[in-house]
């Protein structure tokens, strides 16, 4: 199935030694799967996901020192979270990955249609943003209701409704999808 | 058994299951860091170089605004005068707390009122063509005869007071005193009566201007000459110092 527990963080495990460069290049190789599966998850489509992930990490590079206080890997997540992901315009195409293996049901060549054709992520892609957000955190990353609340800006309360509202909406389309 | 026909999502829980079980799991892709990375110090660099145009650009704009504001209105290519929207603010602002400036668009009124109340009365009752009003040079024309003294830097030829001119001197300083008005100098010129304003700007002269029979400007006699009307039958001029 997955390649790996559906929240379980990567460790990442930054050398303390070495240049700003040599440890973000560390930061990048051990939270870029993690980081693409998140932005996969909240845009639904690979290209997109990969543009939003190389954003994640320039926006985490302007303040790496920021990031590192505040916990690297957390850091960028909530960057990569708060893109304005509906509105995104591609600028770019180039890959910057390599496909060794793709999520189930990939087949290497075929890399947006297999997302598309994912159940969930279709499902997911059918939400509103807010709610996809907090599907994709509070069950697909597993924080908590306050820690998606922080992660997002918002309070406990509109998580909740929103998680209320999605899971209802996902019920119905998961549901027909099966039938 | 096959997953999809066990678990079909009846309520939150099995929903939340069910997406579990079947997103995409981390992909099991590699980054390449070197690229990654060098891309995002290119793109820092290109904000850094953004930021630092808006900033420039956004100063240079702001001084271009403030100079045409302090310089006040200009002249228009099709005659009249015009002005950047809150030029009088911006040169109110400067003539507060610019020493030797000149006199703001929101002082004009006051100026010219304390100046119509207290000194054109006597000057006009004297019949001063000619006085200076500030530094150590002292001189008073007018048909009682012609003052001068504050020694060498105020010319060749001295002419001393006598105890009539004094007291008229006396009297017109007093009544600048009272206006309020930190006058340089006051003459009859271009048919009225010139109050020439104290600055320390060598580029122009500030005055208010009399002018009891024009209700319209005076010919420009010089391209940087500039009038403006403050009230009845005072201006504000503008002239260069030449």
């Amino acid at each position: 199935m997955s390649a790996e527990p559906a929240g379980a963080p990567p460790s990442v495990e930054l050398r303390a030694a070495g240049s700003q460069d040599e440890r973000f290049e560390a930061f990048v190789a051990d939270v870029g799967p993690y980081l693409l599966r998140v932005a996969l998850l909240l845009s639904g489509d690979w290209s997109h996901a990969e543009d939003l992930v190389q954003t994640t990490f320039e926006r985490t590079y302007r303040s790496w020192e920021r990031a590192c206080a505040a916990g690297p890997r957390a850091y960028a997540r909530k960057v990569l979270v708060n893109l304005r992901i509906d509105r995104w315009r591609r600028r770019r195409r180039e890959v910057l990955t390599s496909l060794d293996a793709l999520p189930d049901l990939a087949t290497p060549s075929h890399a947006d249609a297999v997302d598309s054709r994912n159940e969930v992520v279709r499902a997911l892609a059918d939400l509103p943003l807010a709610q996809r957000r907090v599907v994709v955190l509070r069950h697909l990353l597993d924080l908590t209701e306050a820690e998606t609340a922080a992660e997002l800006g918002v309070s406990v309360g509109t998580v909740k409704s929103h998680n209320a509202r999605a899971l209802a909406r996902l019920r119905v389309l998961l549901l027909e999808g099966r039938q | 058994m096959d997953p999809s026909r066990a678990a079909r999502p009846a309520d939150d829980a099995v929903v939340v299951a069910y997406l579990r079980d079947r997103a995409p799991g981390v992909p099991a892709v590699v980054f390449d860091p070197g690229t990654v990375t060098s891309r995002a110090r290119r793109a820092l660099r290109l904000r850094r170089r953004r930021r630092r145009t808006s900033v420039a650009v956004a100063a240079g704009a702001m001084a271009a605004y403030l100079a045409l504001a302090v310089a006040g209105p200009l002249p228009s290519p099709g005659g009249g005068t015009m002005t950047v929207p809150g030029s009088g603010a911006v040169r109110a602002a400067v003539a507060r707390f610019v020493p030797g400036g000149p006199p703001g668009p929101g002082q004009w009124r006051a100026d010219v009122a304390g100046l119509d109340k207290e000194v054109r009365p006597v000057v006009e009752r004297l019949r001063i063509f000619y006085l200076m009003a500030s530094g150590p040079c002292h001189v008073l024309e007018y048909p009682h005869g012609i003052f001068r003294d504050g020694g060498r830097d105020c010319g060749d030829d001295p002419v001393p007071f006598d105890a009539q001119a004094r007291a008229d001197y006396a009297e017109v300083t007093r009544a600048v005193r009272r206006s309020g008005v930190a006058v340089e100098r006051i003459y009859l010129n271009r048919g009225g009566t010139v109050v020439q304003i104290q600055d320390r700007s060598r580029e122009y002269n500030w005055a208010y201007v009399y002018l009891p029979d024009r209700d319209s400007a005076p010919e420009q006699s010089r391209p940087d000459e500039q009038w403006t009307h403050v009230s009845g039958h005072w201006w504000f001029l503008r002239e260069f110092d030449d």
